[in-house]
């Protein structure tokens, strides 16, 4: 019962119904290579444990056009559904296991691999709901990332559950392959031979290509770009061509169902899960309509069908529709149906896509006519799909295997699922096609049923293993529904006769080259019985990624002597010339020479492997690291750079600087005791040479000087800082001041700026006194500068601001804890003023009894070297250069 | 001299419009270097890192410091923001750039 229920479920009928008119937007398209596809997998399921299934939805960002409403969501949990029944239809001998993931540019994995048994379909359920309406802003349309991200998942999966699981990638995209203006570099990745698509072939994945494209609009795929999908999927389409073409026998071949629009995905996700589980497409049809009249669609169902699935679309879930079978029992088609006397019905409903399918005890149906009463009216139109389930599987077998210079035997039997021979009586007729390695075989009867043919293999040159396939077709009877094909496949080794060694590896799978390693194996081959023999090595013929270049096939020795039914091996080594990513197949022809060496037969070994280039996460990231680092570093280093050589000021033989007693209000400057704010006498020379460039420049009290910048891709700065305790430093530089009057902001070009080393303290005026400061350049003349300077300080319209700025460091004033602190005498006579009056504590003083330790004594608390913020006036005198100009504040 | 016959002086233009076709053309590159298995996008990527992440740079230093030079050079300077704005959105821009150039160049190392 066990194989009844896994092959039931596995294959199927093939029934082209002529009175049904496709209808709808799914456009199913399925091809004969499509049908080939869907037959392999329902035959790789029918004799495996397991079946992988990795879904792959497109995220880019057309589906905000193509798909608003997110019908791919609902789509994607109608596929699980199918897939959920395909493995309770198959009992617990098979295990369904599925993933979903996304692509872009990129894939991205969503649901890890589960069993559909466990609660997996809840998990892939959800997280369409949840993950998938979100996931359409992708840049790219990736076809590459989409089929290599699942053929490693797949191959991962493979790897922990089942060698010989059977893969299936179920892909759904809704935009042409778009990576960009490297399009044509993908597609030529995918479609090159060896590329991408032969390595998925080749690793026996099928590829179910589920298109949204739309024929006409802002989002129409033109019939190239279609072409191209249809190709990945099947290997060829009208004009296009992908991977090696025809696909060979030993690939795994794809197909291709396209949707017109969102609304029609649901079905058609519905109808890729029906094939998948060896459902055949009859056609669909609309309800009321010309072959749905009143709603009522005839189910024509001959003998030797195992059951047939209705997809309804449309339904209205207040009325459902009634299923009636030949002897006039009906059942509603809802969740809760119940099965018939010789029949069971199981039925899913989802978001109005309503999927039935009956089917028939062992033996299949003794036919009859079904009814199917949609209910459907012109208001509420269904759409109905209709597949049948033929239940019959190809087996193949080879007793003596297939031996070399001699005729062999090669039977077929047609059976159903209980392992009973199909009635040939059954149908209208019933072909059985055989070929082996390409060439077709006639076959006879035989007496119980079966069919058995003779395949004659030449004495020259002869594979190691040959590939069998079978292939059935048939017409139902009465109403002539085709089915089929259904096909099998099996790989027979050849058999030397008994003068020969015989080549114990039929196929040489070498282990994976990683990077650029080589990959090693070894082939064996067992002496003849009557003695000793010698093999030696003939041709090579080898296909690899062209990265990999030049690709050297390496055994041991060039010719072996293989003694009497001994087993011998004999090492070959795959040498590619660079690592690469993709498949290496090849033969190796080896010359066996009879044990009285009058004969050869040249025997030709298959091999094969795999090439990868891993990627060393540690080192990438190491590197992205430093890389980053180092973009990082070479502007910020030339930015250093440049901001150390342009954060100077120019200064020379002409440098001169100035300084002058002023009184500052709020309306200018004024001079004080004299009638001009400067005058030749105030002026003195730098002393220097030459033009040089300075970073720091002391000008009497003031250090002007560059502060880089923290951030270093920032701009030097400059200020001027003083070293005179109770007193503010201004410049006429926003905002003027800074540090509590320590420092004030100044400019690369000294021309621009002039600064007042001045005390907070208002007169009875307004005014207070300060000590004006320019440096310039001696060009043309002293005279030419005093002007200059003169058309500046009245031309200056920030005096106002910066009289205010000042006075609010007064003392008592709202910016009291910003008063300098005491300490040198003044040269501008405020200590007169003053007396004896004790400046303010600074946040800046030091303790006085450390501070003043060691240092001079002072004459009174204004002049007090040590008051304020250290001693560093003294400290600065000590600094400063020889050279440094006399300063008005020198003794 | 009156206003009118000030001739103000201003920054030159070409190493801002340099920086900002240096980072823009790595900003290209790397649309064209998207594909990490693709040999050709390494040699793109070197280039666009080399664009973004060291001529950009070099050209914006140019700027300041042809800007401070004529900044130094004449009473009347233009400073023309503009010029800064475009040259720190090139260093921006071409900083980014460079990094993902330099993801495309480690994955092809790291292989």
């Amino acid at each position: 019962m066990r194989v009844l229920s896994r092959l039931a479920a596995a294959f199927a009928l093939v029934a082209a119904l002529v009175f049904v008119v496709p209808s709808g937007h799914a456009q199913s398209e399925l091809s004969e290579i499509g049908e080939r596809a869907f037959a392999d997998v329902a035959a790789c399921v029918s004799s495996s444990e397991t079946l992988l299934v990795s879904v792959v939805v497109d995220q880019s960002g057309s589906l905000r056009t193509t798909d608003p409403e997110n019908e791919r969501v609902v789509a994607v949990e109608t596929a699980v559904d199918a897939l959920t029944s395909l493995r309770e239809s198959a009992g617990d001998q098979l295990d369904v296991q599925v993933d979903l993931a996304v692509f872009d540019g990129s894939h991205l994995p969503l649901v890890q691999w589960g069993s559909l048994s466990d609660d997996q379909p809840d998990r892939l359920r959800a997280a369409a709901q949840q993950e998938l309406p979100t996931r359409n802003a992708g840049a790219y349309t990736d076809y590459r990332v989409a089929l290599g991200g699942a053929q490693t998942s797949l191959e991962g999966r493979a790897a922990q559950v089942d060698d010989e699981a059977c893969k299936v990638i179920l892909w759904f995209t809704d935009g042409r392959l778009d990576v960009g203006d490297a399009t044509e570099t993908a597609q030529a990745d995918l479609c090159d031979p060896q590329g991408i698509a032969d390595s998925v072939r080749g690793d026996q994945i099928a590829v179910v290509a589920l298109a949204l494209f739309a024929d006409e609009g802002s989002t129409a795929v033109s019939a190239e770009d279609a072409d191209l999908l249809r190709a990945v999927a099947e290997g060829r389409a009208d004009q296009t061509q992908c991977g090696t073409t025809p696909i060979p026998e030993n690939f795994a071949s794809g197909a291709y169902l396209r949707a017109t629009d969102a609304g029609a995905l649901q079905r058609v996700f519905a109808g890729a899960g029906t094939l998948l589980e060896g459902g055949q497409q009859a056609g669909s049809t609309t309800c009321p309509g010309s072959e749905c009249v009143e709603g009522e669609f005839a189910v024509p169902v001959d003998a030797g069908l195992s059951g047939f699935r209705l997809v309804l679309d449309g339904v209205d879930p207040e009325i459902p529709p009634t299923i009636i079978a030949p002897n006039g029992t009906s059942q509603p088609l809802g969740s809760q149906s119940e099965g018939f006397r010789d029949a069971s019905l199981s039925v899913t409903v989802r978001e109005g896509l309503t999927v039935a399918t009956v089917t028939f005890d062992s033996g299949g149906s003794e036919g009859g006519g079904w009814v199917l009463d949609t209910r459907a009216t012109l208001d509420s139109i269904t759409v109905v799909d209709l597949y049948y389930f033929w239940g019959a599987t190809l087996q193949i077998a080879a007793p003596d295997g297939l031996v070399v210079g001699e005729s062999s035997a090669v039977e077929v039997s047609v059976q159903f699922a209980d392992g009973t021979p199909v009635d040939a009586s059954l149908y209208q007729s019933l072909s059985v096609i055989l070929e082996v390695d390409g060439t077709p075989v006639a076959l006879s009867a035989t007496d119980d049923g079966n069919l058995v043919g003779e395949h004659a293999l030449p004495l020259d040159e002869v594979p190691s293993t040959l590939d069998v396939v079978a292939r059935a077709e048939a017409v139902s009877s009465p109403t002539g529904v085709a089915l089929g094909p259904i096909t099998a496949a099996a790989r027979v080794r050849s058999v030397l006769p008994p003068s020969y060694a015989t080549v114990e590896t039929a196929e040489l799978v070498l282990p994976t080259i990683v990077g650029e390693g080589t990959s090693r194996g070894v082939l064996q081959l067992r002496g003849s019985e009557r003695g000793e023999s010698r093999a030696c090595v003939g041709n090579v013929a080898v296909e690899a990624p062209e990265l990999a270049g030049d690709v050297g096939v390496i055994l041991a020795e060039d010719c072996i002597t293989v003694p009497a039914e001994s087993v011998v091996e004999w090492p070959v080594e795959i040498i590619p010339a660079a690592p690469a990513d993709g498949r290496i197949d090849g033969t190796v022809d080896l010359v066996l020479s009879e044990v009285d060496g009058a004969g050869e037969v040249t025997v030709g070994v298959p091999f094969e492997a795999s090439m990868v280039r891993p990627i060393n996460e540690t080192t990438r990231w190491t590197l992205v690291v430093m890389f980053v680092a180092v973009a990082l570093a070479i502007p910020l280093l030339i930015t250093l750079v440049a901001n150390l050589v342009n954060g100077t000021f120019m200064v020379g033989p002409r440098t001169v600087w100035a300084s002058s007693r002023v009184r500052l209000g709020p309306t200018g400057v004024q001079p004080q005791s004299r009638p001009d704010i400067l005058t030749l006498d105030d002026f003195e020379g730098l002393r220097l040479g030459k033009t040089q460039r300075r970073s720091r420049l002391v000008i009497g009290p003031l250090t002007l000087r560059r502060r880089l910048p923290v951030w270093l891709l920032g701009e030097p700065r400059f200020e001027a800082r003083h070293t005179v305790d109770e007193r503010v430093l201004l410049s006429n530089v926003p905002p003027y001041t800074a540090q509590q009057g320590r420092s004030a902001p100044a400019q690369k070009d000294l021309r621009d700026v002039f600064f007042l080393l001045a005390s907070p303290l208002q007169d009875e005026d307004g005014y207070v006194e300060a000590q004006l400061y320019v440096v310039d350049e001696d060009d043309p003349n002293l005279t030419g500068v005093i002007d200059r300077r003169r058309q500046m300080l009245t031309e200056f319209a920030g005096w106002h601001e910066l009289h205010t700025t000042l006075v609010e460091m007064e003392p008592g004033s709202a910016g009291d804890e910003a008063v300098v602190p005491a300490g040198n005498v003044s040269a501008t006579g405020t200590e007169a003023e003053r007396g004896s009056e004790r400046p303010p504590q600074s946040l800046w003083d030091d303790d006085a009894s450390e501070a003043d330790e060691g240092r001079p004594a002072s004459s009174g608390h204004w002049d007090r070297p040590t008051s304020g913020r250290g001693d560093s006036a003294g400290r600065d005198q000590k600094e400063e250069p020889p050279d440094r100009p006399r300063s008005i504040f020198d003794e | 001299m009156t206003k009118s016959d000030v001739v103000t002086r201003r920054a030159p233009l070409w190493p801002s419009v340099l920086a900002a076709f240096c980072a823009l053309a790595a900003v290209v590159l790397a649309g064209l270097a998207t594909d990490t298995t693709d040999p050709d996008s390494f040699g793109l990527a070197i280039v666009g890192y080399t664009l973004g992440g060291v001529l950009t740079p070099l050209a914006v230093s140019a700027h300041r410091y042809l800007r401070d030079e004529t900044r130094r050079s004449t009473r009347y300077f233009d400073p023309r923001y503009a010029y800064d704005r475009l040259a720190v959105a090139a260093m921006v821009l071409g900083l980014l750039a460079a990094v993902w150039h330099a993801f495309v160049v480690a994955t092809e190392l790291a292989r």
